[in-house]
């Protein structure tokens, strides 16, 4: 399989993810579908908590429970202040491939 | 028998005693009278995560794994803090063991329910936010029916972190009304939960936690307990004090409730995961590292000016500190724990003994001293899982919590005393073989597991570690009925974790042949 199209399998599944985890969502701030740009806390509306719900989702799709996540959720040393679907799909493809 | 467990999170004799003096609670006083009760003790850090997955577990913090609501790692990355959840408790809980031995349980607002694990019965989890608690409980279509059941509202009946953070430091007045009367609607909701559920779909045991008994205290202790109340209160303080007896009503009506829809058949057990008392000032025990030497800020830290433990964002709270250049930390305040950094192994020995004699050096304003002890690892949280816990644990003398923050004054005064968390909470029974009009020795929380598999009528699983507390009981009662221990599979991987805590002195080569046994037993991952 071609990286593109690994990466867009990824993308796939990260939406297939965050649309399950934000189903019961009454105030879920996106306007349209999610796109591999997609911003998960500027337009999802993602609190800290949220992040904890992903990565444990992300963990069951996976059965993985090593996935070096503080690898996506800090830059030295400090935690981002968001991430994109197209951003989580790179670090799946880097840690599953 | 049909059990119900009463949870009441952070419960103590010294607010409940007062209020039943006061005629606030006939229905606990009617189980004084028809009970027997004692002294429960915490475990060695009284906080929910650790005292309630213990109660459920009957296991310790070393076999379990849960510390605390987040752990520490520390990766090539930095240090990060995760959020437990139930993935993250290795052994079973009652609600599992129950249900595989063919009993239906009901377990309702508890620690560590999330992610939702298949039972015989129903599970909703407590600590868990609102958008969350559908896909966390069980069975996935429980929902739909109690959804019908008056004052069911997931909005209501959710974590808001944001709500809880308030209770933890300074609330303006105007605040505090509303912010009680949340807790007594979500309190409602939750009973609503399970009455529905005990009404039309009743379980073998039924048990659930009512958390507001401890938010309530953390705000509101100095107006709960008559050592504090003020003995003229303010219209203000009057019309607190008016709405937190409200709130205790509530619960007592609960209690009838609920022991009227058991029957006098049933058994009722009321337990605390810890006691409570106040806290009159505040440990900023990193400034306290930071005069020592032993920590760096990041730059300039904002010096806390409104009695806070925490940041307001976890996630913030890991830039406060220059990593590189810090040997000791406490990273959480609910985990009193302080963590060494940075310290070479053949260092560590001395480093933390010095240490520990520096935390015991420590003196408030009046001259006294302000740690009154130092838990080092191995000796309190001794098994499997022991390293989640911080290297040392401090006891406070007014059992208060760490604050992570920065202070002007390593210990500052409080400007009123606040609710904190005291290791000896409550535990009640009620019903057939238990005693009456009595009061018992003193149990461990990991007495209560076995206590309640026990009143379920199901063996004792021969790893839990604590004692069955048969001086609860009617001794003609228990030789008819005694507690039975099982010696099943599970008996093996016990005595191999007794093992881990034994050897501290194990090779790598041992260490990874018991690693591979305890996974092949499936006990880690």
């Amino acid at each position: 399989m071609s990286d593109v199209s690994v990466e867009q399998r990824y993308e796939k599944d990260v939406i297939e993810i965050l649309s399950e985890l934000t189903a019961d969502w009454d105030d879920l701030g996106l306007n349209g579908a999610m796109s591999p740009d997609t911003a998960i806390v500027a337009e999802l509306g993602f609190e800290s908590l949220d992040v904890v719900y992903l990565v444990t989702s992300i963990e069951e799709r996976y059965d993985r429970r090593d996935l070096p996540f503080e690898q996506l959720l800090m830059v030295e040393g400090s935690y981002v202040t968001d991430l994109t679907v197209k951003q989580i799909a790179q670090f799946l493809r880097e840690q599953l491939n | 028998m049909r059990t119900v467990l009463f949870g009441l999170d952070g419960a103590t004799y010294s607010v409940l005693d007062p209020l039943m003096e006061q005629g606030l609670m006939p229905n606990l006083q009617k189980c004084r009278a028809a009970g027997v009760r004692c002294l429960l003790e915490s475990t060695p850090l009284p906080i929910t995560p650790q005292a309630w997955t213990t109660l459920a577990t009957g296991r310790s913090m070393g076999h379990h794994g849960i510390h605390d609501f987040v752990r520490v790692e520390q990766t090539d990355s930095g240090i990060i803090l995760r959020f437990n959840t139930g993935r993250d408790r290795h052994v079973p809980t009652i609600w599992k063991y129950l249900s595989d031995c063919g009993k239906r349980i009901t377990a309702l607002n508890y620690y560590g329910l999330a992610p939702a694990e298949p039972v015989n019965g129903h599970t909703m989890p407590g600590f868990v936010p609102g958008r969350y608690l559908k896909r966390s409980s069980f069975p996935a279509d429980l929902f739909s029916r109690l959804e019908q059941v008056p004052h069911f509202d997931v909005g209501v009946l959710g974590l808001d972190l944001d709500i809880e953070k308030e209770g933890l430091a300074e609330m303006p007045p105007d605040r505090w009304e509303e912010w009680i009367q949340l807790h007594i609607e979500r309190e409602r909701a939750w009973f609503a939960t399970m009455e529905y559920l005990m009404e039309h779909e009743p379980s073998d045991l039924t048990a659930i936690v009512f958390d507001g008994v401890d938010k309530l205290q953390h705000l509101a202790y100095r107006f709960l307990d008559p050592k504090y109340v003020p003995a003229n209160p303010t219209p203000w303080e009057a019309k607190i004090i008016k709405l937190c007896h409200s709130y205790f009503k509530q619960i007592d009506n609960f209690l009838g409730r609920t022991l009227e829809l058991l029957g006098e058949d049933g058994r009722l057990f009321i337990a605390s995961d810890h006691g409570f008392t106040a806290s009159d000032e505040i440990l900023y025990i990193n400034k306290y590292l930071h005069d020592l030497g032993h920590l760096r800020w990041n730059g300039e830290v904002d010096v806390d000016e409104n009695e806070s433990i925490v940041v307001e964002r976890l996630t913030k709270q890991m830039g406060l500190y220059d990593w590189r250049n810090t040997r000791a930390a406490a990273l959480t305040p609910s985990c009193n724990g302080v963590y060494i950094l940075n310290v070479p192994a053949d260092e560590y020995e001395a480093f933390r003994d010095k240490l520990i004699e520096e935390l015991y050096a420590l003196r408030g304003e009046d001259g006294g001293q302000v740690i009154t002890e130092v838990k080092k690892r191995e000796d309190w949280f001794a098994g499997p899982w022991m390293h989640r816990a911080p290297d040392l644990t401090l006891t406070l003398r007014d059992h208060g919590f760490l604050s992570v923050l920065n202070g002007t004054d390593a210990v500052v005064p409080r400007k009123s005393p606040v609710g904190t968390h005291h290791p000896l909470g409550v535990l009640w029974g009620v019903g057939p073989g238990l005693k009456v009009n009595a009061t018992a020795k003193q149990c461990n929380i990991l007495d209560v597991a076995s206590l309640l598999v026990h009143s379920v009528g199901v063996e004792i699983p021969a790893e839990y570690e604590g004692k069955f507390p048969a001086d609860l009981y009617e001794e003609s009662y228990l030789a008819a009925n005694p507690p039975n221990v099982s010696w099943g599979e599970k008996a093996a991987p016990a005595a191999a974790e007794v093992q881990v805590a034994q050897q501290d002195t194990m090779d790598s080569e041992e260490e990874l042949v018991l690693t591979q046994r305890l996974r092949s037993l499936g006990y880690i991952e």
